[in-house]
């Protein structure tokens, strides 16, 4: 019983949690830009207040479009992308997903993200398994 | 010529050992007056090299598309800094990023944003119509003007600015698309002259500082 995985969703909040063995993940702050075109990204920042790693190994936004985890490099001014199989979340690290950095990659949108709507993007976490996060569609707001 | 200082020698043991020519001898004077004349050759080569270099500065004539339909040329916005980015509405990260900053950074410079026309100019030609692009930019600052063009113009815009672009296939095997690509603010006086290539900040307020010393300026 301990070690059930305890799903607790703080909507009112913004606030996800999760809490798997001995990985404890928070999830803040998830936003997309309002789009014109048919990618877009998205942002969040995951906290483990655990004392174990977790990773995330998948990410699905299948509602809206398919998605992956990318980051941006910037190579002295030259930009580009990569696709990221993982993202390990130590145990006491909040992984940042940031414009310009690591993000959540959504391709072929079948319509454009719309100012004050949301979407739902499901994590996969080896250890703490689905975690579903509303993304707010917003302007930056650091 | 037999006055030289004999102490001369041992300065440079590597090199006497590798010529075995007596130091005083008219050959080694020729040799030394060669090697000389050569370095002074590679001196003003490479200088002649950097001011080559230097010539090739960013900007020169472009003639493109506004979201709005209007053209608009290098000659457009004659009287005002222009800061001019190019990017391309696809661009789920960097692109975005970078209007977001020059929004933010007009907010911060208030009044003095007037002295300043901010260009997006796409490196997408094919994809970017001017009816994307405005509602691209319509989630940022109405300021911002955003170019289009034919291939060969935009190409061309490219061309004068140094800009790199280059197309990357999505990983889903999709028909999408990424642009690999620069991402630089170029600054251009009110005459339209190139001042500088500055490196785009998430934050705009590091942009605005960046800016404000220029702004001040009457070229």
């Amino acid at each position: 019983m301990r070690y059930a995985p305890i799903l607790v969703l703080l909507f009112g909040l913004g606030v996800n949690s999760v809490a798997a063995q001995e990985a404890v993940l928070t999830i803040e702050h998830a936003w997309a830009r309002p789009t014109a075109a048919a990618n877009a990204a998205a942002y969040l920042t995951i906290g483990n207040a655990g004392t174990g790693d977790d990773i995330l190994t998948a990410v699905n936004c299948a509602p809206i479009a398919p998605c992956m985890v990318h980051e941006t490099v910037d190579d002295n001014g030259r930009m580009s992308m990569h696709r990221l199989d993982s993202v390990t979340i130590a145990a006491g690290a909040h992984v940042e997903f940031r414009p310009g950095a690591r993000h959540i990659m959504l391709m072929n949108l079948k319509s454009p993200l719309v100012a004050g709507t949301s979407f739902p993007i499901t994590l996969h976490f080896e250890r703490a398994g689905d975690v579903t996060v509303t993304v707010a569609v917003e302007q930056d707001r650091h | 010529m037999n006055d030289q200082p004999p102490a001369a020698e041992p300065e440079n043991p590597g090199a006497s050992a590798a010529a075995p020519l007596p130091a005083k001898s008219p050959r080694r004077r020729l040799l030394v007056l060669i090697g000389l004349t050569l370095f002074a050759l590679i001196l003003v080569a490479s200088a002649m090299a950097t001011i080559q270099i230097g010539t090739a500065k960013p900007g020169g004539k472009f003639n493109l598309i506004a979201s709005d339909g209007r053209t608009v040329t290098d000659r457009t916005y004659r009287g005002k800094w222009e800061l001019i980015y190019f990017g391309y509405s696809f661009c789920p990260d960097a692109c975005p990023l970078s209007l977001n900053s020059i929004t933010e950074a007009l907010s911060v410079l208030g009044p003095e944003a007037d002295r300043l026309q901010p260009i997006f100019i796409t490196i997408d030609p094919e994809r970017d119509t001017p009816a994307i692009l405005a509602q691209f930019v319509a989630n940022f600052s109405p300021s911002i003007v955003a170019l289009t063009g034919s291939a060969a113009d935009i190409g061309a815009a490219e061309k004068a600015f140094g800009v790199y672009a280059a197309r990357v296939n999505a990983e889903d095997g999709s028909k999408n698309y990424f642009m690999d690509h620069s991402s630089f603010f170029y600054l251009m006086d009110p005459g339209g002259r190139y001042v500088a290539t500055l490196p785009v900040p998430a934050d705009g307020t590091v942009l605005a500082l960046r800016l404000k010393p220029y702004l001040a300026e009457n070229p």
